[in-house]
């Protein structure tokens, strides 16, 4: 059984239709790369997975448990964690409380989220700032603070949407290790991704989209030379 | 248990000293107003503490979780009618009635938040406008609970005095009225500092991410109503034994009651856990004195009072623009690092 099996979603806004049933599906353990062009559906696709949209057509599988329509704090509690492209920290809150209010999800006790959230920012090395006020953090921490807070729910499947961009070549690489060490722990991870080398650098297994389609699925070595996902990128040579 | 071990840790050091300071103070001051004889000076009081209860209530909606309430008079006018009918009515003394007044309002606090929850930030707060307008012409209009003439309560003989709670004067409420806000410093302080606190200031900060956290927004936002209603309605029971009259002009009143609870708030400093207290005990007695000062000074003036009132809010608003417990956090005058007093 898949841990995630994303079947034939379809998601329209008006006359455009932004996700164009796409189906693939996770084993668990895995680490996969979902890229693509800007507006090919990804971050679309990511709200549909946690909740905040619901599909026009199509199911969403989680360990076996079609979780369509529900919503996101429900899948939240399954085991499905989320950051978002567009940082939303709880600005006024310090970054130690952001993170322990993702904890208190499992551990209701203050106390025991605070400590669970000081493990946390250890390893994602935002320890350091943990009383500073999160709205005060620049974007590349905002975006660790997503990392950190979605990782402190104790999510079976994390969905990172562009964690990395924005960072130093050195940040991606000590970012990426902790991703790799996230995963090694058992969290699944599904990330999006514009920083080719980081995306081809971490995945085992990447999906594209282009327009709201799957358009190839494969290693990284098959998509950086499958001649689709290269005329998505670079455009079609016309002779 | 783990609200105790709040109550320990929020006493602890500077903090504890000035809780006690202040809470004899408190104490101390109804018995040396009543022997200095200055009745004014102890009613002011007595609404000092009312609004206290009742902004620091409104608070819970407001600062924590970002949800601005300009009905809270109905909150205030249900407890009040509520305590008045069970006493007039059933011969219910308020001992219960005024549990059993923040109760009603509580539950109708629920039920107003199931359609206003679906509403977000201004529109939130202009439905609750609508709401508190609702309820005064309901309560105008309604026989039962004597319409647009209100209800009063009849002087009691001597020997009844305890069991409807009819003294003279503020004295004895002010002291009613301390218990009742210490009650309600029991009950909130242990609630904000708990898991509930930090999911309605999660839900205030941002919903969305609040939901990706596992927060159910609406949930907590009805948490927050239930308590921010309840203590309000109590409110409204400490006004009904105090004046033993409630009609739907005074109770439901949106500028008297509704607003003066936003300002008193606002005032104090709506992201401060005691600021409704203080912003209470600023407002109050400026708005009461510039009331009876301007008005037997100025008595051709009509509403220069309020005029005044309105100058001050915008002198303080202007220096003060976090309030004053975030005025005198900036200033260091809190002894530092002290979060959330």
């Amino acid at each position: 059984m898949s841990l995630l099996e994303v079947r034939d979603v379809v998601k329209r806004f008006g006359g455009l239709v932004a996700v164009n049933g796409v189906s693939f599906s996770l084993e668990e353990g895995e680490r996969v790369g979902l890229i693509g062009p800007n507006g090919a559906g990804k971050t679309t696709l990511f709200n549909l997975i946690s909740g905040y949209y619901r599909p026009d057509r199509g199911r969403i599988i989680f360990e076996g448990e079609d979780i369509t329509g529900r919503r996101p704090y429900e899948i939240t509690a399954l085991g499905i964690g989320r950051t978002f492209q567009i940082v939303r920290p709880l600005s006024n809150l310090t970054v130690l409380d952001n993170v322990a209010i993702g904890a208190l999800l499992r551990h209701p006790d203050v106390d025991e989220a605070r400590e669970r959230a000081e493990e946390v920012l250890m390893m994602t090395g935002l320890h350091e700032k943990r009383n500073m006020r999160a709205g005060s953090l620049n974007l590349p921490e905002k975006k660790r603070l997503e990392l950190s807070r979605a990782l402190a729910t104790e999510p079976k499947l994390l969905l990172l949407d562009e964690v990395v961009a924005g960072l130093n070549p050195s940040e991606v690489d000590e970012l990426l290790e902790v991703l790799r060490r996230i995963n090694e722990a058992g969290v699944t991870i599904l990330m999006v991704e514009h920083v080719m080398r980081a995306v081809m650098n971490i995945s085992e297994r990447i999906v594209v989209m282009d327009y709201g389609v799957k358009i190839a699925e494969g290693t990284p070595e098959e998509i950086a030379n499958d001649p689709r996902v290269i005329e998505a990128y670079l455009g079609r040579e016309e002779f | 248990m783990g609200a105790l071990r709040f109550i320990r840790e929020g006493l602890s050091g500077r903090r504890g000293l000035y809780f006690a300071i202040i809470s004899v103070l408190m104490i101390a001051a109804p018995l040396i107003f009543w022997k200095l004889d200055m009745p004014f000076a102890a009613n002011a009081m007595l609404l000092c503490l009312m609004f206290s209860i009742m902004a620091m209530a409104w608070n819970l909606l407001e600062g924590y979780t970002g949800q601005l309430s300009f009905g809270h008079a109905v909150f205030f006018g249900v407890g009040a009618y509520t305590t008045m009918i069970l006493m007039l009515y059933y011969g219910i003394t308020p001992w219960v009635g005024i549990f059993a007044g923040g109760l009603v309002a509580a539950l109708v606090g629920l039920a107003l938040g199931v359609p206003l929850f679906r509403l977000k930030s201004h529109w939130f707060a202009l439905a609750t406008i609508a709401v508190g307008e609702i309820f005064k012409l309901i309560f105008i209009s309604w026989d039962y609970v004597g319409g647009s003439a209100g209800l009063q309560s009849p002087i009691v003989p001597e020997s009844q005095k305890l069991y409807y709670l009819q003294y003279a004067g503020s004295y004895v409420y002010v002291y009613l009225a301390l218990g009742f806000l210490g009650l309600e410093l029991l009950v909130m302080y242990p609630l904000v500092r708990s898991r509930i606190g930090y999911y309605l200031q999660a839900i205030r900060e941002d919903e969305d991410a609040a939901m990706s956290l596992g927060i159910n927004p609406f949930k907590y936002k009805m948490v927050a109503m239930f308590f921010s209603a309840l203590f309000t309605g109590i409110g409204g029971g400490i006004y009904t034994v105090r004046f033993r009259f409630v009609d739907p002009f005074a109770v439901f009143d949106l500028i008297s009651v509704s607003v003066y609870i936003t300002i008193a708030g606002i005032l104090g400093g709506i992201y401060s856990f005691v600021g409704p207290i203080v912003g209470s005990f600023v407002f109050v007695p400026i708005s009461e004195y510039v009331r009876v000062y301007v008005v037997s000074r100025f008595p051709r003036f009509y509403g220069l009072h309020v005029f005044v009132l309105g100058a001050i809010l915008l002198i303080i608003s202007l220096l003060a623009p976090e309030g004053i417990m975030g005025w005198l956090e900036k200033k260091g005058l809190l002894g530092g690092g002290e979060e959330e007093r």
